[in-house]
């Protein structure tokens, strides 16, 4: 019921992103087995909005 | 705002479902996308969607986050949320079957929000709430083009969809 990977601090998927935000991390990564810090990596992107 | 939901909701009757995304690494978090392609301003690269969904945004998307589910046909139950996310497992084979079917109709359940989603072929997407838990998170969101609706433990929110 939640992402394997745990969210990451100061990223998307803590509480301070939006569902919106969530969602694109979500669909970027689905699948693909990424580890914890290239989670960071692409969810910083999507905060700062560079991805 | 639970009218809102329901409104939001009702905008799904009688669109396809053209694509659908779940898999390892999200656990049972799942993206159904529905209505007009919304061109991306960027390609996603993650090679486990299909290209319509790489380059196509949906107008609108349930997305489905800290929530048990279901998925059944008239006869079974195809997967639940705990069903194995590997790339030949029953939950992905099982959105998998969703995918060109037209939405017919949905039933809101409440005080719960639970939501049951009634697509062509006999199949249907049942998706339970939490409640009762320690920290706020959110069930699942329906999004259009404007705004995103989402049911959380801490009731009926919505925000601007900001992609």
């Amino acid at each position: 019921m939640r992402m394997e990977t745990p969210p990451p601090e100061d990223g998307v998927g803590d509480e301070s992103s939006s569902s919106s935000q969530r969602r694109q991390l979500h669909d970027a990564i689905s699948g693909q087995g990424f580890d914890y810090h290239e989670v960071v990596d692409i969810a910083q992107q999507i905060k700062n909005g560079t991805f | 705002m639970t009218q809102e939901l329901r409104n939001a909701l009702r905008s799904l009757i009688g669109q396809s479902c053209w694509a659908t995304i779940a898999g390892a690494g999200t656990g049972s978090v799942v993206s159904l996308y529905f209505g007009d392609k919304i061109p991306r301003k960027k390609r996603l690269t993650n090679p486990h969607l299909s290209p319509e969904a790489q380059g196509f945004d949906g107008e609108y998307v349930l997305f489905i986050e800290e929530s048990a589910w279901r998925i059944e046909s008239s006869e079974q139950v195809l997967c639940s949320s705990l069903s194995s996310n590997d790339n030949e497992g029953p939950m992905l084979s099982s959105l998998h079957l969703l995918q060109g079917k037209r939405v017919l109709d949905l039933t809101l359940r409440t005080p719960s929000l639970d939501l049951a989603v009634a697509f062509e072929g006999g199949l249907m997407l049942s998706i339970f709430n939490f409640h009762e838990v320690c920290e706020e998170m959110d069930n699942y969101s329906i999004s259009n083009r404007r705004d995103c609706i989402i049911v959380s433990t801490g009731g009926v929110v919505a925000e601007s969809r900001a992609l």
